[in-house]
């Protein structure tokens, strides 16, 4: 017996090895299968983003060796550059009325999608398909809907009594409402519509019940029961469609290039003529740091006043 | 003999250190080459170009180089013009940028890459290979050196926007005798041509056609300004002239075409088939302008003068040129020489105008009956004997410039701010950019 037991307590610690020593084969294993991932990441993402720190310091212009600036670059952004409040007000403004547009249509669209009718699955589909437009395609077709003497949008406003419709893109007061509008098309119906209605799908239907046993109406069903139960969805779609906003760059690299007079200028067409068009990379890169703290700062503003409106069934009473 | 199990995890880690290893391997240089096949293979010379009308004819230039030179082989390298440079910045910046290259004057690029020292000089192979400099136009010389040295051969040239081009049927319907070939007209003559084309053709009390479309890019503002007697900046690009006298009278008179006598359409009026469809009389352009011909088709008979003289008596231009050049790390200068002097030879030249681009930048292809049998390019030709010089911001920021500048005047050539009161605060940012360091 003493032997047996001599015996098992001599195996224990061998097996213990075996024991780390597969748990280290089977780590390894998993390293060597995410290395691909992982030697992508590094490469393309996390030693841009870490150059792009060290760089935001430098004086850079690519042909030349970065000399060390200190802030000298966020001094100027933030003091010396006469565009940088500039592009960053209009892209706010356009997050501020293109976001909350663009949530509401697509809800709009959700509730009306999620009606069981007849051929609701083909409507879902057409709503989807302008998203599908990638944003060069639809700069460069809403150019010509926009032009001013037989763009189609002009063509409809005479019909209405409008003679002189705007100049759209080329006017300074409605460049920008041009470029929310051109971006509301490929949002209304879009990912937004389609999430909202995943959401809108998980609604209780006894909760509606219960309204019309109390004799709620449309309206009330509509404001004590959907928008609290669909309220995690539409912070979702917040959160990123404000992220998508203030990311703006496309529709205006391709449809204005920033003008007339600067009026579509926005911060990442900012960013990108300094680094790709004049070839400022120490200073692109101190923008590109500024936006990101910006970004991030928004964003937890925005989780903390969430919880005063976003509603998580079982969280609360 | 002893078995050894293989388990699947143990296969699966062999299979993954084994592409691990080849592709490592499939990353390193080829081994250089040596021994006697070796020697027989051609050298490679890279080339970075534009797509489009550019980018073909480099492709048959290449290919007709090497055919020539059996020991050389052309590879071309062609990306869009809208992304053009941002891919030689970042090619430069990983040092894989081509032996040569296509690049503009215009941007200030091509002087910029002179100062950084990103060009081979090239007046060492130009006096060992005895090649004489003067088949070129004197001009082209001047802009293609930068602080004494030779930083390129020139590839085309052309005077700037100098052209004038109008639609003959609308000229003739309207009883107006097509302006001078020489050029020898003034702004007051552009004007009563204008005022005569401008009409409202439908009776709906809206212009349906105008008389004349001016450029709004500060080189087509230059040709007034020079033809007024003015600059944009002064001769080291250091100070910015745009608010001076001249240079803003020649502002104020392309304002009135289109707000005073209201015969040129403004920017939210202009769209841009608007010539080609006969819905304006004429136009300004360079000599790229010919190939309108192509769209134009039956509808119109195209022509061409140079734009008229202004209040200083002279016909403004600009000697504008794309270079040719050699990156100064390349492993093959001697023969990344012979491919640009191929590029800037008489043939090239000539093919390069015929295929809808801009002629070389030498007398003997401009003179070229290939060229001189079109009215139009004679017209052209006339201008570049008496062509003005290149002059561009002296820390080469020309794109910083440019943008300053098309966004600064916008509100003008809107309508919204008079030229006077504008221009001086548009001079003011131009010169913040023209006190920058150089980029």
């Amino acid at each position: 017996m003493a032997t047996l037991s001599a015996a098992a307590s001599a195996q224990r610690p061998a097996r213990g090895r075996r024991k780390v020593s597969l748990r280290r084969q089977e780590a390894l294993t998993g390293y060597l299968y995410i290395s691909p991932w992982l030697a992508g990441f590094l490469a393309f993402t996390a030693f841009p983003f870490l150059a792009s720190f060290y760089l935001s310091f430098t004086d850079y212009t690519v042909v030349s060796q970065p000399r060390f600036a200190g802030l000298a670059n966020y001094a100027e952004a933030l003091t010396g550059d006469d565009l940088f409040w500039g592009s960053l007000r209009r892209t706010f403004t356009y997050a501020a009325v293109g976001v909350p547009l663009g949530i509401a249509g697509s809800l709009a669209c959700a509730l009306l999608l999620n009606q069981r009718l007849p051929g609701t699955t083909v409507f879902r589909a057409l709503f989807f398909l302008p998203s599908l437009t990638p944003l060069v395609a639809l700069a460069l077709l809403w150019q010509w809907i926009f032009q001013p003497d037989f763009g189609i949008l002009n063509f409809l406003l005479a019909q209405v009594g409008i003679v002189d419709g705007p100049g759209w893109l080329s006017s300074i007061e409605w460049a920008l409402p041009s470029l929310i509008i051109m971006s509301l098309w490929a949002t209304v119906g879009g990912g937004q519509m389609v999430i909202f209605l995943a959401g809108l799908q998980g609604v209780p239907q006894e909760l509606y019940e219960a309204v019309e046993i109390d004799g709620g109406g449309v309206w009330r069903k509509f404001r004590h029961v959907t928008l609290p139960m669909i309220s995690p969805t539409m912070f979702f779609n917040l959160i990123l469609g404000i992220i998508g906003a203030l990311r703006v760059f496309t529709v205006a690299y391709v449809s204005t290039e920033g003008g007339p007079a600067y009026a579509t200028w926005f911060y990442i067409l900012h960013l990108y003529t300094q680094a790709f068009k004049y070839f400022n990379m120490g200073y692109a890169s101190a923008l590109a740091w500024i936006f990101f703290l910006i970004l991030i700062a928004f964003t937890y503003l925005q989780v903390r006043a969430s919880r005063h409106w976003v509603f998580y069934a079982g969280d609360r009473d | 003999m002893r078995n050894v199990p293989v388990t699947r995890r143990r296969f699966l880690q062999w299979g993954g250190w084994g592409a691990g290893v080849l592709a490592l391997a499939a990353c390193a240089p080829p081994a250089p080459a040596t021994g006697e096949g070796a020697a027989a293979e051609p050298v490679e010379i890279r080339f970075h170009g534009r797509t489009g009308v550019q980018g073909d004819h480099f492709i048959e230039r290449a290919r007709a180089f090497e055919e020539a030179n059996p020991g050389i082989r052309i590879k071309e390298e062609l990306f869009p013009h809208a992304e053009y440079h941002q891919k030689m910045e970042v090619l430069l910046a990983g040092q894989t940028i081509a032996d040569t290259f296509w690049t503009v004057l215009l941007s200030g690029l091509y002087h910029r890459y002179a100062h950084q020292g990103v060009l081979l000089a090239l007046n060492d192979m130009v006096a060992a290979d005895e090649y004489d400099l003067d088949i070129f136009f004197p001009e082209s010389l001047t802009a293609a050196s930068y602080a004494g040295s030779l930083y390129s051969l020139p590839w085309i040239c052309h005077p700037g926007r100098v052209g004038c081009y109008y639609n003959k049927q609308l000229l003739a319907d309207n009883g107006l005798e097509e302006p001078p070939a020489d050029g020898d007209w003034t702004f007051e003559d552009l004007v009563e041509y204008a005022q005569a084309l401008t009409q409202d053709t439908n009776g709906d009390g809206q212009i349906d056609q105008f008389g004349m479309q001016p450029g709004r890019d500060p080189f087509s503002l230059l040709v007034y300004a020079r033809a007024s007697g003015g600059e944009l900046y002064d001769e080291e690009g250091e100070t910015s002239l745009l608010a001076s006298e001249e240079t803003l009278s020649a502002v104020r008179f392309v304002y009135d075409l289109i707000h005073t006598h209201q015969v040129a359409p403004s920017p939210e009026q202009q769209t841009s088939d608007m010539f080609v469809s006969g819905r304006i009389g004429m136009v300004q352009s360079g000599y790229w302008g010919q190939s309108w011909t192509n769209q134009i088709g039956d509808r119109f008979e195209l022509g061409a003068v140079p734009m008229p003289k202004g209040p200083a008596g002279v016909n403004g231009s600009m000697y504008e040129f794309d270079p040719a050049c050699i990156y100064s790390g390349t492993e093959h200068p001697d023969e990344a020489f012979e491919w640009v002097k191929w590029l800037a030879n008489q043939e090239t030249g000539i093919r390069i105008a015929e295929a809808g681009s801009v002629p070389g930048s030498r007398p003997d292809v401009w003179e070229s009956e290939r060229l001189t049998q079109f009215p139009i390019h004679n017209v052209f030709k006339g201008i570049m004997y008496n062509v003005m010089p290149f002059r561009g911001p002296g820390n080469f920021r020309g794109l910083e410039i440019r943008d300053t500048y098309s966004n600064g005047m916008d509100p003008v050539w809107l309508g919204r701010e008079e030229p006077e009161s504008a221009v001086p605060a548009v001079s003011a940012k131009l010169q913040e950019v023209l006190d920058k360091p150089p980029s």
